[in-house]
């Protein structure tokens, strides 16, 4: 299916690595333009050029999704250097683990500024230029743990649902300038970098602990970082331009909500 | 995007008009066999017709999907043709829009024959075969009414909910022999006159869905606009293919946002 994305413009936050590299890539191989941004450095640089190997421009730019001035610079730039911006995917995030009466009360802030704060930020810097063309796809990653809770990760539990809420209220005031804004929301998802955490968190491929985990996907498998960004791209083309206000879960089934 | 679904197979019911038309033409432009299950043979052929030169083929099988014997000879003339089923997209639909207290019984039955045993039939009628190739899609088109409930549409609304409950406790059952289940939900989806046939439920429906009656309907979607019956099939293309794989379980509207769950 031809998606309509090639020439198109694309900022994806959290594209260093994990899921949102793995979005910036795909955008790439569908023709679009990237607009890599992320705090870390290295990285970030390293994804826009293995983009720009795929035969787009791709461009980085530092950004630390809390600090509104960054995004602003962010969305400036994207214009500026590469002409307009006709999607956002916003993936920037973190999480703390632990049973939350034993976490500290300073740890949670980080988790909802990064994941909802930074999702308030780029929802707002990028209303802008998208309300000039009358055009635009927003696209939050959220979590399962925002649908229906996660032990152990109450702050981001409550980002990931914050991020649910703040998506239908903006869909709602930017739906009438034709921009859609929509979450999707992936279980436990394999990355490439993420291997080791996974393997602390529930076991190596294999093992007894790590099998009863699977088994409560009802298809029998974890999502990868290309399932989840398969899914993110089409909701930042104009193939799903009725589709807006949506939380879709890509999760094996982990979630079966409305 | 690359879909995987050149040369699959895809069962489609009531695709003689409007959004099951929509999706059997998306799934042939995809390069997929695509086989019509429809009742109303003149609608068919003007379907195949149009199909003509598109990268796959159109293929139609008369079928009543509120009759079991129909449907289990569909599928067993579906698996004949073409050795393999791939994905069914329960799509036949019928409402009559009038305030619960104003409905006649026969129009509730008619409605839950038409839009519920529908859905079991034909969901029935393909599991066995997916379960033995461990393999399979089931997308079925549901309704915002489903959702968030809508004004004279109480027990439609009920068999579209009811495709939304059975579709997720059924993807939890045969998930493990990798079949999936999912629901798109259209909001209104007004079809061109010429395009349906002589039964089609819009002969009736014209009268209460006029053009400015949708006028004044497309307010209540932030995206100020009804949607149209490619929007809808784009969606249960991508749900069927290999880029939803990870999928299952899941409602998806696909109607402005009309709904907001």
């Amino acid at each position: 299916m031809d998606l309509g994305l090639k020439g198109k413009v694309a900022i994806v936050t959290g594209s260093a690595q994990g899921i949102g590299k793995v979005v910036a890539r795909t955008f790439a191989k569908e023709g679009a333009n990237v607009v890599i941004a992320d705090i870390q450095e290295e990285k970030g640089k390293q994804t826009a050029q293995e983009c720009q190997a795929l035969g787009v421009k791709a461009i980085f730019v530092k950004t630390d999704v809390t600090k509104y001035e960054d995004v602003d610079n962010l969305v400036k730039t994207a214009v500026k250097e590469l002409g307009r911006v006709d999607a956002l995917v916003h993936d920037a995030a973190t999480f703390v683990i632990g049973p939350f009466r034993k976490l500290p009360v300073d740890s949670w802030n980080k988790v909802i500024n990064i994941c909802l704060f930074g999702a308030m930020n780029c929802g707002h810097a990028v209303a802008e230029p998208m309300v000039a063309q009358k055009k635009g796809h927003i696209v939050f990653v959220g979590s399962d743990a925002g649908r229906t809770g996660d032990a152990s990760q109450a702050a981001y539990s409550a980002a990931k649902g914050g991020i649910m809420a703040f998506s239908k209220s903006l869909a709602l005031d930017l739906g009438p300038s034709g921009i859609t804004v929509n979450v999707v929301s992936p279980g436990l998802t394999l990355t490439p970098e993420n291997t080791e955490l996974m393997e602390k968190l529930i076991g190596k491929e294999g093992d007894e602990k790590r099998q009863k985990v699977v088994s409560i996907y009802p298809l029998r498998k974890l999502g990868t970082a290309e399932d989840v960004a398969n899914v993110a791209v089409f909701m930042a083309s104009d193939k799903a331009g009725h589709v807006t206000g949506q939380v879709l879960s890509v999760s094996g089934g982990y979630s079966m909500v409305g | 995007m690359e879909l995987g679904l050149k040369g699959k197979t895809v069962i489609i019911t009531g695709g003689g008009s409007n959004i099951g038309r929509a999706i059997f033409l998306a799934f042939v432009k995809e390069g997929s066999t695509v086989i019509n299950a429809e009742i109303d043979e003149t609608q068919a052929k003007k379907v195949l017709d149009e199909a003509k030169g598109l990268p796959g083929k159109a293929l139609f099988i008369k079928t009543d999907v509120t009759d079991w014997d129909s449907v289990q000879n569909m599928v067993k003339t579906a698996i004949e043709k073409t050795g393999q089923i791939d994905v069914l997209v329960n799509n036949v639909g019928w409402v009559y829009d009038r305030l619960f207290v104003e409905k006649p019984r026969e129009e509730w039955e008619k409605e839950i024959k038409l839009n519920y045993w529908s859905y079991i039939n034909c969901t029935r009628g393909v599991l066995d075969h997916f379960i033995a190739r461990k393999g399979g899609n089931i997308v079925s088109v549901g309704s915002d009414a489903g959702r968030v409930g809508e004004f004279r549409e109480a027990v439609y609304g009920g068999c579209k909910g009811a495709i939304i409950a059975t579709s997720k406790a059924i993807a939890r059952e045969v998930g493990r022999y990798n079949i999936r289940l999912n629901v798109v939900c259209p909001g209104a989806t007004i079809p061109k006159k010429e395009e349906v046939g002589k039964d089609s439920m819009w002969q009736e429906a014209f009268k209460f869905f006029t053009p400015e009656m949708a006028e004044k309907a497309a307010h209540a979607y932030t995206l100020r606009r009804l949607g149209t019956a490619a929007e809808l099939a784009n969606a249960v293309v991508f749900m069927a293919s290999d880029a939803a794989s990870f999928i299952t379980g899941q409602t998806l509207s696909v109607s402005g946002g009309y709904s907001m769950m």
